[in-house]
């Protein structure tokens, strides 16, 4: 049962939480003028809101009709692009 | 069915690119919006000059992104694009017009505010376009048949107006964030106050 409570607040809260810690952390790094902390902190609720979306939306790709496995082209051509991309990387 | 590895990858390369996409094109859509907010002109260049290296570098993530779902998921490209033709058609006509406005503008003499308002607002239709976008997603996307399955304006609801201007306004506090990161030292520029609560702070110096 705890178990439950912790992975559930782990898997669905911790992004979240995260998020709202970073909003504080730019309110107040912004009123004591710390000049190169509210960019960063801004990044990490951008990052902390883009993973609650992911967590929300897994494993969906169009939420909440087709998941990522039923819309991916076959592995042939994806293996196909992964080589493609390789090669114009490099 | 678990998604195979190659899946997986190109996923995550898809969601990698959309984050990296957000971040950068979040901080120059950001100082647009708060164009918009200053008359002073010496405010609007120190602002254009903040992001003028950057801002057309940070959009071609975009066709990294459209590229990526087109080869890699042809079918969410597919769904996407029919559920969100308009949303997408207002991005793509901000991001033109909010192009064009900031190569004229230094160019323009009587027609420089056309020019001013112009990036601003391009900035704030870009932003709510996909913030919109992403309220839609989160109340789901009606398909059948491998097909988007509901009309043009599906995506428009309080709720997709919400998060449009929500994305309004975190695109400004990236951009925000920004300008006080560039003029940290050297000037008393203070984008801050646009927050009510961090009025007093910046608005001081």
């Amino acid at each position: 049962m705890l178990k439950a409570i912790c992975e559930s607040v782990i898997g669905e809260l911790l992004f979240p939480i995260l998020a709202v810690a970073a909003l504080i952390g730019v309110v107040m790094c912004a009123r004591a003028r710390r000049d190169g902390l509210p960019f960063p902190l801004t990044v990490l609720f951008f990052l902390a809101s883009y993973l609650t979306l992911g967590v929300m939306f897994w494993p969906y790709m169009v939420p909440y009709s087709i998941t990522v496995a039923d819309a991916a082209a076959p592995d042939a051509s994806l293996g196909f692009f992964f080589y493609g991309g390789v090669i114009v990387c490099r | 069915m678990e998604p195979s590895s190659l899946t997986l990858f190109w996923a995550g390369a898809i969601a990698l690119s959309i984050f990296v996409y957000v971040i950068l094109d979040g901080f120059d859509l950001g100082v647009g919006v708060l164009f918009g907010t200053t008359n002073e002109d010496a405010k609007r260049v120190q602002m254009m000059n903040s992001i003028a290296p950057f801002w057309d570098g940070n959009e071609t993530w975009l066709v990294i992104i459209g590229a990526s779902l087109f080869a890699a998921f042809p079918v969410v490209y597919a769904v996407f694009l029919s559920a969100f033709y308009l949303p997408v058609l207002l991005l793509l006509f901000g991001l033109i017009f909010r192009g064009i406005a900031f190569e004229f503008r230094s160019r323009a003499g009587s027609m420089r505010w056309f020019w001013d308002w112009g990036l601003c607002l391009g900035s704030v239709v870009v932003a709510f376009a996909q913030g919109a976008a992403i309220g839609a997603m989160m109340r789901g996307v009606p398909v059948a048949n491998n097909q988007y399955a509901g009309d043009a304006f599906g995506w428009l609801h309080p709720f997709s107006v919400l998060t449009g201007i929500g994305l309004v306004l975190g695109y400004a506090l990236l951009g925000a964030g920004w300008l006080v990161l560039r003029a940290r030292g050297r000037c008393a520029i203070g984008h801050m106050r646009v927050y009510p609560g961090l009025s007093a702070e910046y608005s001081s110096r």
